[in-house]
């Protein structure tokens, strides 16, 4: 079926990882949406976010149409990103203007045939963080999901949109809360998650910028992420995730500016393991929303790709290893003993790198050893992973 | 590191009218190495061929790309070479600065406006001109006393700043805001370029831009 559910795009074993920028693509010669979508497709990657920066302009909603035909028959998964900046926890009259721009990505969510809305919250303004607080952010959002399943419209419209038939075959928009890179401004992950798990309909958009500089530089290794997804997956379940990647400039809890990837301390490479060696039950989407948009998109489904490489190279080797010492006649035992007298002597080993090395395989099999037992991605070519990919 | 080893590339028309053009002018009066990205000669700037211009040679060691918001409505070719630059800039090293100016066709500033929001990401120094704080700030549904506040906190654009009608420089910064004397330049543009070649070697912090926008203040009038 065309549309909602989009089909495993790519991954191994069973996970789904869906890559785009948030935005038409900086080196796209047209600026329209469905340019834009054209020029996502032959770049290989397939999912785009939306912007739509302040308001949504009522001459944009043709090729918004077009978009959404375009979405539904090529699978291509399309989202969209509410207002840059709200003020839902602000006055009433902040409250209302904000809440003004929403209805217009809302309907335009429906047009376009977007899998998520993406929206912020905004500034604490007079409210302490808290379930209080919290609890006011569910009662806002339970009404915009309200809204956006009315948007949606049911069967009696049929006729109406006939040409449209994602609008009753699909499933309305998932009303994404996206954290927060600002100690001032409300979104925690534990915040987004406790309402989220409130109000059906919402998803947690884990920001992994945001996360990373509100949390003094968090997401360091694989095990980080491991942890970060863990943690949703424990408190909000599912395996469905929505992500945002950039580079950030952070100071005190607080992102100070966007960066491409390589220019920051979040690095992808981490994230990328974690998604090739762990990953397999994710239904994940990653937006690239660095000042690079498409190049670092790119760069991240390179470097996924490398990671996904790196681990079927030692599985295969493993495998390898092992039918060969069978053909030997060697039983099971003898194999094993072969491959712990082999590991000791490469411990023996003095040789600078090959030290480096087995530190950074103690260090993530430590943590992971809990969850999933020894990590196989330690091999993981820092060198390689620097070149300039473009 | 004073002005003359200060790198400064422009994009904008060819006759030389705009206000990058005029900020190019000023930061070459006070000795900083200067160049124009244009069309080539006798070719119409709107039209131009953007897929000639080798982005990656012009910014080579430039600290600063300086664009303008209304170069966007210059044709469509412009447009696309206006986003080119700004990603090759990010690409290479140098950093944006963009004027958010009037357009001449003043109902047009919301588009102009859009597609500088729409590249927020890509801009280092946004400077907005006097003259189009009202209008931006209605757009935004700001008040004008809260705008560049506002603007960098939700784009988090490293320095926000404009010249206020006390002939006071404003800056918004990731560390905080900087209020300083604009001193006796007879231009916001003249400023700029005075802030823009002493800010590379003001040193890291809110001190930093504080040092870059006094001295920015007390540079002297270049002859343009």
């Amino acid at each position: 079926m065309k549309g909602e559910p989009f089909g495993p795009t790519r991954g191994g074993r069973e996970m789904t990882l869906r890559l785009g920028p948030a935005g038409v693509p900086l080196s796209c010669k047209g600026r329209t949406i469905v340019e834009g979508m054209d020029d996502i497709t032959a770049l290989g990657l397939d999912a785009m976010e939306i912007q739509t920066v302040r308001t949504v302009q009522p001459k944009n909603f043709d090729q918004y149409w077009q978009a959404g035909i375009l979405s539904w028959d090529s699978g291509l998964e399309m989202n969209l990103h509410g207002p840059y900046y709200a003020e839902l926890l602000g006055s009433r009259r902040e409250r209302n203007r904000t809440l003004t721009k929403m209805e217009a990505s809302m309907q335009a969510g429906k047009i376009v045939n977007a899998r998520h809305l993406v929206y912020h919250v905004g500034p604490y303004g007079e409210n302490d963080p808290g379930s209080e607080t919290n609890e006011q952010v569910a009662n806002i959002f339970s009404g915009v999901v309200e809204r956006v399943h009315q948007i949606w419209g049911d069967e009696s419209d049929e006729d109406d949109y006939a040409a449209f038939p994602w609008v009753h075959k699909a499933k309305p928009s998932l009303v994404g809360i996206e954290t927060s890179g600002r100690q001032d401004l409300w979104g925690t992950v534990e915040e987004v998650i406790e309402v989220c798990n409130h109000v059906e309909g919402t998803v947690p958009v884990l920001n992994m910028a945001h996360i990373h500089a509100r949390g003094h530089g968090r997401m360091r290794t694989s095990e980080d992420y491991s942890e970060l997804f863990e943690q949703v997956r424990k408190q909000y379940g599912g395996k469905k995730f929505y992500c945002h990647f950039a580079g950030i400039e952070h100071r005190m809890g607080n992102a100070l500016h966007y960066t491409q990837i390589k220019k920051s301390d979040l690095k992808f490479e981490p994230f990328a393991e974690f998604l090739a060696e762990e990953g397999e039950w994710l239904d994940i989407t990653i937006i690239s929303d660095s000042p690079l948009l498409e190049h670092d998109a790119m760069y991240m489904l390179q470097h996924y790709d490398k990671a996904r490489q790196r681990l079927l190279e030692i599985q295969a080797r493993d495998e390898r290893r092992i039918k060969l010492a069978i053909e030997a006649g060697m039983s099971t035992e003898e194999l094993e003993m072969l491959e712990k007298e082999v590991s000791e002597s490469r411990k023996g080993d003095k040789d600078d790198g090959a030290k480096k090395t087995v530190d950074k395989k103690k260090k993530p099999a430590a943590k992971a050893a809990a969850k999933k037992g020894s990590s196989k991605m330690m091999s993981f070519d820092e060198k390689a992973d620097k070149d300039d990919v473009f | 590191m004073p002005a003359s080893d200060v790198s400064i590339v422009a994009f904008g028309r060819p006759e030389r009218d705009d206000a990058q053009s005029h900020v190019l002018s000023a930061a070459a009066a006070l000795g900083a190495a200067t160049r124009l990205v244009t069309s080539a000669e006798g070719e119409d700037f709107s039209s131009m061929d953007h897929g000639s211009i080798d982005w990656r040679r012009a910014l080579e060691g430039a600290h600063w790309l300086v664009t303008s918001a209304s170069t966007v409505i210059e044709g469509e070719t412009a447009r696309f070479a206006w986003g080119a630059g700004m990603t090759f800039g990010e690409l290479e090293g140098s950093r944006t600065v963009m004027i958010a100016d009037l357009p001449k066709d003043s109902s047009r500033l919301a588009e102009c406006w859009g597609a500088v929001i729409e590249r927020i990401r890509q801009v280092h120094v946004l400077f907005i001109e006097p003259a189009a704080l009202d209008p931006i700030s209605q757009l935004e549904g700001v008040d004008q006393s809260g705008l560049l506040h506002e603007i960098r906190l939700r784009g988090l654009v490293p320095h926000v700043c404009t010249l206020d009608g006390q002939r006071e420089a404003l800056v918004e910064h990731a560390l905080g805001s900087v209020r300083a004397p604009a001193g006796p330049l007879s231009s916001s543009h003249e400023w700029l370029a005075a802030f823009i070649c002493a800010l590379p070697s003001s040193g890291p912090g809110r001190e930093g831009v504080e040092r870059a926008a006094r001295a920015a203040g007390k540079a002297d009038s270049p002859s343009v």
